[in-house]
């Protein structure tokens, strides 16, 4: 009997009995240890030894998925047949690229296939101090942006404040600024509280960016809510409502209303200003999300925003009033759809259109009035996949359409009434189509290298760009990587400026080379980050007589940034610091000579302190070279404004008066010191400074949620 | 007819596998629960990670995967407590308990343990990222509030409310003698808590050490030290209670000495 037992359980378990073994490493082919191999569904497994090895035995027969996982890699999924016979299994997992939440800095993180740059939350920027809750206010804490004018304008390394792209969800975002000004305008468009995150890049960034010179700003939306959040905001000189609703599992909205009143504020701070209309803003946005199946989710994005202000100008010569309106709309779809486990696709479609008004007069006459609109419609699509290597290939088209009616004097920067004017009434056309392709390839000794490639063509100047872009990195130890980075960028010029008649038709895009070498050391709770670079600028507009621009301009920008990051138990503190050099041949320069942007010194210093859970006090120090300027009787450009400097302050208090709520009040003073800083002096006399209305200023408000 | 026996008796053992394996899920979860106590008990990193490991094959045996996530995420979050004093590891463990029960709630949200164990987590995080202290400690409150509507009897509320409370400053609605209270109050549900089987019932012994902890931080260290013994008598394993008591015992010689 036992004999004939051992008959019938014999052939089963010879049957049964499976050996698997293998081995697991990462893509740069190197051992990984401790990873989870097993049957799924059941307990059978193992885990890898120090050489990445892995040996199990199975009793399973049959059809089995074998999975092998580890933490902050992409789980693989094998599918075996189980029949008794030894299985050999060579697995290579992928890192996988999380995006953490709440990281301020991405270092040179080329390895997973992210440019190097800032990400932002809106947390972040709203307790950034002396930022106004503003997203340009708070990434001009960052090095590689130089100040230039009170304002939220980007001017990143020695470029020009138009060399800096915005996109938000994938739509290219040609107004990003409220209350514009030739140096960008006062406040970023979009508020933190519309945003998920934010990415911002001073250089070197990849072949999915083009048409900018000098560096990108790309805003995500907020996705689908979670859980229900109504919250309600006031200030001195603001009031917003906002909410957060998810309808069922797969639905959901966020909405938000925002207006801004700022008589209040210097009514409060006893400021003298010369305004006749108080700036004042208004938007409106609605973001719908949909998780249509486990694999994507489609966004669509709605946008209003409204501002206009009134100023009276203090020119010694003659006196004047402006006045100007803004108003933008912004609608967008955007799918991001997973194809595979590895491959995705996202696509957006968009419309954009921007109106504004301005009118000068002096006394009753009109010395300016101009109106213009922008009209751009945008389809972008991009794929992404992650194989040994990482890949991204996508094309945009793009429509804009411009629109002028109005006159102007006919001499730019002169607003004298007794000048003669320019009558416009032109439309503009243009379209840019683009296609891109970018991979990521991964060698021993932690070596990457990320390769690049960018067509663009517009059809206002038909002209076609090449912009080969490349970075290289290397993690010499766990704390510490080195990258360099060089590529061409280029940018058009916006469609009037080929017009014939006020413009050239002629004129070829503007062109940029970056070389950026850089070191990071990070550890735990802390970074340093030291960065040099130099950049070529080419094909510049440059005025001529007959012409009126010739392309013949160009330039350079050199220098360092450097950046300190620490945090102990329950103080941050964050030290950015830029030396630059830039110089440009363009515009009306006789030679090469500093334009206002050439800030040698700037230098940002943070401090943030938890007093308690609820309660944090912040603190800014900034410092700015003063910018060049021609002294009356002097030399071109050849002296520089006092510096730039203010110490901001802001205290956050937090509460819950009942389950659920979050009630935050805020007190921030801006320029501490009451510093009197200077913007210019009239016609470069030193007798005649023009003062910042800035001096100190108090801030208060409360924002509510529940 | 042997043949014919060959193939009943595999297709009998064949059904026997499948027909055990809905039944092993919860043997198995019962069985981890007490190697994890068992690890928790002795402070063994090591011996946590071989259980996380059987966790996550258990996850995909499509039956409770919410509540084996459950056991998996308790089981990152006491390697990121036990190893405290590795600020990197501790921070790794925390985000991915913090991950892995916030799936278990998406899978199953009316399991007012996840809640608390979620609490916890998004207290500790506060930890290493202060910048967090704003708004975790309110979303960490949140958490507590919909457990407490789920299962008002359930101790680890209040466990894990007292401890929160302990660390925060009394103007901040925290406090020592606050604390004290919540904890006595989970110690006597404690008492009417029987062994819930494959549910986690875990924190008996913990209450004690946490009432020791509050003394000890009142300077009334005798009945510190009345309390640790109780959580001793409760789990003469626990080797938390052990250590504390050593190193007071150290610190009392050192003292005299």
């Amino acid at each position: 009997m036992g004999k004939s037992c051992l008959m019938f359980f014999l052939p089963i378990m010879l049957l049964a009995e499976t050996v698997i073994e293998g081995r697991v490493t990462n893509e740069k082919r190197e051992a990984l240890e401790g990873v989870n191999v097993f049957l799924e569904g059941t307990l059978d497994g193992a885990s890898s030894d120090e050489n990445g090895n892995f040996k199990f035995k199975t009793q399973e027969t049959g059809k089995y998925n074998l999975l092998i996982r580890m933490m902050g890699y992409k789980e693989s999924r094998e599918e075996l047949y189980l029949e008794g016979k030894p299985i050999e299994v060579r697995a290579i997992l992928k890192e996988k690229t999380l995006k953490s939440e709440g990281v301020i800095v991405k270092a040179s993180s080329f390895t997973t296939g992210e440019e190097n740059g800032v990400t932002l939350t809106p947390l972040e920027v709203l307790t950034t101090p002396g930022a106004a809750a503003d997203v340009c206010w708070a990434i001009k804490s960052f090095p590689g942006v130089q100040h230039v004018e009170e304002g939220a304008g980007l001017f990143v390394r020695g470029g020009e404040v138009t060399e800096t792209k915005f996109l938000l969800d994938g739509a290219n975002v040609y107004h990003p600024y409220r209350y514009e000004s030739p140096t960008g305008g006062f406040f970023g468009t979009f508020s933190p509280f519309l945003l998920k995150g934010t990415y911002f890049s001073s250089g070197g960034f990849g072949a999915e960016y083009g048409n900018a010179l000098s560096g990108v700003l790309s805003m995500e939306s907020q996705d689908l809510p979670s859980e229900r959040v109504i919250s309600l905001g006031m200030g001195l000189a603001n009031f917003s409502v906002a909410g957060a609703v998810p309808l069922g599992d797969k639905l959901g909205v966020n909405f938000s209303g925002n207006q801004s009143n700022t008589k209040p504020l210097f009514d409060f701070n006893n400021i003298e200003d010369n305004f006749t209309e108080y700036p004042f803003s208004y938007d409106l946005n609605l973001n719908l999300g949909w998780r249509y199946s486990e694999k994507g989710l489609a966004k669509l994005f709605f946008f209003r925003e409204k501002d206009n202000v009134g100023v009276s100008l203090q020119d010694p010569t003659w006196g004047g009033n402006y006045y100007g309106t803004e108003n933008s709309n912004l609608y967008n779809l955007k799918i991001d759809h997973a194809l595979s486990d590895n491959s995705f696709l996202k696509f957006n479609i968009s419309r954009t259109d921007f109106g504004k008004d301005m009118e000068i007069t002096a006394g009753e006459e009109y010395v300016l009035d101009l109106s213009n609109t922008d009209e751009i419609n945008q389809a972008r699509v991009m794929l992404e996949k992650q194989t040994w290597m990482f890949l991204k290939v996508g094309g945009c088209l793009e429509q804009r359409k411009s629109y002028f009616e109005g006159f102007v004097p006919s001499e730019e920067d002169t607003l004298d009434p007794s000048v003669p004017s320019n009558h416009y009434d032109r439309e503009y056309k243009s379209y840019i189509g683009s296609i891109f392709a970018e991979e990521t390839s991964f060698f021993p000794y932690n070596l990457s290298l990320t390769s690049g490639i960018r067509f663009d063509r517009d059809s206002k100047s038909a002209k076609n760009v090449f912009d080969p872009r490349f970075s290289l990195s290397w993690k010499t130890t766990d704390e510490i990587t080195l990258a360099f980075a060089t590529g061409k960028f280029h940018q058009f010029y916006e469609p009037w400026r080929y017009d014939p008649d006020y413009g050239n038709p002629e004129l070829d895009p503007m062109d940029a080379r970056h070389y950026i070498i850089s070191g990071t050391w990070e550890n735990d709770g802390g970074m340093i980050r030291v960065e040099g670079y130099y950049k070529d600028y080419e094909k510049l507009m440059k005025d001529d007589d007959s012409l009126n621009y010739v392309s013949s301009g160009f330039g350079y920008a050199r220098g360092v940034d450097f950046f300190i990051k620490k945090s102990f138990e329950k103080i941050e503190g964050r030290i950015a610091y830029s030396y630059l050099t830039s110089e440009r041949n363009w515009q009306d320069y006789a030679g090469l000579f500093p334009p206002d942007f050439d800030i040698t010194h700037n230098l940002s210093a943070i401090l943030n302190i938890s007093l308690t859970s609820s309660f944090q006090i912040g603190t800014k120090y900034m410092y700015a070279t003063g910018k060049p300027f021609t002294p009356l009787d002097g030399e071109f450009r050849s002296e520089r404004l006092p510096s730039y400097r203010t110490l901001d302050l802001s205290v956050f208090y937090l509460h819950s008066f009942f389950t659920n709520n979050l009630t935050i009040f805020y007190f921030s003073v801006n320029n501490v010191t009451d510093r009197d800083n200077i913007l210019g002096y009239h016609n470069g006399d030193k007798n005649q400074p023009i003062e910042s209305s800035y001096g100190r200023l108090y801030y208060f408000g409360v924002s509510f949620q529940m | 007819m042997e043949r014919v026996l060959l193939v009943i008796v595999i297709t009998l053992a064949s059904i026997g596998i499948h027909a055990e394996e809905k039944v092993t899920v919860d043997k198995h979860i019962v069985a981890i629960k007490v190697e994890q106590q068992e690890a928790v008990d002795k402070g063994d990193i090591e011996k946590l990670k071989e259980v996380s490991t059987k966790l996550e094959r258990l996850s995909t045996f499509e039956d409770k995967e919410w509540l084996v996530n459950y056991y998996l995420a308790l089981n990152y979050y006491r390697i990121s407590t036990i190893s405290y004093e590795d600020k990197e590891i501790n921070e790794k463990y925390i985000e991915l308990a913090k991950e892995i029960i916030q799936k278990s709630i998406k899978d199953k949200n009316d399991f007012a343990d996840s809640h608390v164990l979620l609490s916890s987590i998004l207290g500790m995080e506060i930890g290493f990222k202060p910048g967090l202290g704003m708004t975790n400690g309110i979303k960490s409150g949140k958490e507590i509030e919909k457990a407490k509507k789920l299962a008002p009897e359930n101790p680890r509320i209040y466990m894990i409310d007292g401890t929160g409370k302990l660390y925060t400053p009394k103007m901040f609605g925290g406090g020592v003698d606050k604390a004290i209270s919540l904890f006595e109050k989970s110690a006597e549900l404690f008492k009417k808590e029987e062994n819930r089987g494959i549910y986690p019932d875990w924190g008996r012994d913990e209450v004690y050490i946490w009432l020791g902890n509050a003394y000890k931080e009142k300077k009334e260290d005798s009945t510190a030290i009345e309390f640790y013994k109780k959580a001793l008598e409760i789990n003469p394993d626990c080797g938390w209670a052990k250590e504390i008591l050593k190193d007071m015992d150290q610190n009392k010689k050192e003292n005299s000495g």
